[in-house]
């Protein structure tokens, strides 16, 4: 790799301000918002499925009941064990090419 | 090594982001979900006034809002008796024991337990009962009757007696028991039907821990007689329904030892918690096999599974949902076999599983399993304070 290189451009647009403020937003904050969005969401479905039975609904097939009960469950699964290790993923990636950018040979 | 991202940021190169994605999926999954899931469970374990009160008063006020005597009806009337019994039964011995732990609370539960007593022994409660023997067992018990359905009847009356000796309905728990008793104990096989042609070792189990709770309600030198004859029965029960897994069987042939069904976590579980009122050696046991048998667990949250190795099966009603071979059923109940025979770290990791999947949730004075309703909630209180025989 040379500074005519292919690479170079690159790492003087990940290291410029306004470029990583973007990324930023594509990736770990996109992520953040994410969840963001997904807590009242979980949160809504437990008190909504909590003052109901939704055991009924399922007994008795009910769709809207059933429908809460799936979303709920995905939601709490998603919030629980995916955003946490999606949101540290981004974190990490954008952690490495800061520093790559920094201590890259073309600067 | 990188390459341009459409957004105008670089890119690391495709093994590095694959390496990059299982670190982090395996760095977070084995050390956050076991942090933020089932932060309540320690003080469960130990009892805390602050994690079982919401709990019981969130059962207690499902109980106290039902002005039917049964909860669902979804038109298959042995689900809907069995469930309203299994309702009532837990709600007893939930909110008992948790009267039990912090004695204050015995006036305030009190009334909601004697109202749960009562439709609990209310015959038409569970009418499919008395639609397959021709009576309720609460009314009459032909002789060789087998009526074993009555054990989770009589183990909700007797957390009630337990607290309130003189209660209202102290004869027919004292005739329930035994004419129960005289059954269990002539019983060759230990065994007894549950409805005609159907015999359940998990009910039985029922039953027997139903008559150790009225000895240890009622005292007395009778006590004694009883603890000495379930010692005996435990020996013909173990021998009759206990795989050589250790696992119990979930049904057998009536009048025979021979199995109908195998041997099953969520009946293992459920036997296990329904003999530390009355048989805790036989608890002990049957809680040891699901330690070794059935015990699943992965990034510090646990399961129990359904089918003992070698058997396989769809599962059914008792079971619930089966995922990799863990139930539902057997995780739940698992949980009040781990407190009775206290075991700490077994009980942390089922309950963090309950909350993943239940997801605990506070309204006001309140805390309840959103995806439980009235028979999640009743079952997880009983288990989640299930105390060891010598704190009955």
């Amino acid at each position: 790799m040379t500074e005519t290189g292919p690479v170079a451009p690159q790492v003087a647009v990940a290291a410029e301000p306004s470029a990583r403020g973007a990324s930023a937003w594509t990736g770990p904050g996109r992520v953040l918002f994410v969840g963001l969005v997904c807590v009242p969401v979980e949160l809504g479905l437990a008190h909504g499925l909590a003052s109901g039975d939704p055991i009924e609904a399922l007994m008795r097939g009910q769709l809207a009941g059933l429908a809460a009960l799936g979303l709920l469950l995905a939601v709490r699964l998603f919030l629980v064990l995916i955003w946490p290790s999606w949101l540290s993923y981004r974190l990490l990636t954008l952690a490495l090419l800061s520093w790559r950018a920094r201590h890259s040979p073309s600067r | 090594m990188h390459r341009s991202a459409p957004g105008g940021g670089a890119r690391l190169s495709l093994p590095l982001r694959g390496g990059l994605l299982l670190l982090t999926l395996g760095l977070v999954l084995a050390l956050l979900p076991r942090q933020v899931v089932g932060r309540a469970g320690p003080g469960l374990y130990r009892g805390h006034l602050d994690q079982q009160r919401p709990l019981a008063e969130d059962v207690a006020a499902r109980v106290n809002a039902k002005a039917d005597v049964v909860f669902y009806h979804t038109g298959f009337s042995r689900f809907d008796g069995q469930s309203a019994v299994a309702i009532y039964q837990m709600t007893l011995l939930g909110l008992g024991q948790v009267a039990l732990e912090h004695p204050e609370l015995r006036a305030k539960f009190l009334p909601v337990m004697r109202v749960a007593a009562r439709r609990l022994a209310e015959p038409s409660t569970l009418a499919y009962a008395a639609h397959v023997y021709g009576q309720h067992g609460v009314s009459y018990m032909a002789p060789g009757a087998g009526h074993a359905y009555l054990g989770y009847i009589n183990l909700g009356l007797g957390m009630l007696r337990r607290l309130e000796p003189d209660m209202a309905l102290a004869p027919l728990h004292d005739r329930l028991s035994e004419q129960l008793a005289t059954r269990l104990f002539s019983s060759e096989t230990g065994l007894i039907e549950t409805y005609p042609g159907e015999t359940w070792p998990p009910d039985v189990a029922a039953v027997a821990g139903s008559i150790g709770l009225h000895a240890l309600a009622t005292g007395g030198p009778r006590a004694a007689q009883v603890a000495a004859k379930l010692k005996q029965w435990e020996a013909r029960f173990a021998r009759c329904a206990i795989d050589k897994s250790g696992y119990l069987v979930q049904r057998t042939v009536s009048h025979s030892c021979q199995p109908a069904d195998a041997p099953r976590g969520s009946g293992t579980a459920v036997a296990s918690y329904f003999l530390s009122f009355g048989a805790p050696e036989l608890s002990k046991r049957l809680f040891s096999a699901l330690e070794r048998e059935g015990q699943r667990s992965l990034f510090g949250f646990g399961g129990v599974a359904e089918y003992a190795s070698g058997f396989s099966g769809p599962g059914d009603g008792n079971a619930g949902p089966i995922l990799f071979g863990v139930s539902v059923g057997a995780t739940g109940f698992a949980i009040g076999a781990a407190r009775a025979n206290q075991a700490p770290e077994f009980y942390l990791e089922l309950y963090r599983t309950a909350a993943l999947f239940g997801i605990p949730t506070d309204t006001h004075d309140t805390r309840s399993f959103a995806v439980g309703g009235a028979l999640g909630n009743a079952l997880l209180l009983a288990m989640l304070t299930a105390r060891p025989a010598e704190a009955l």
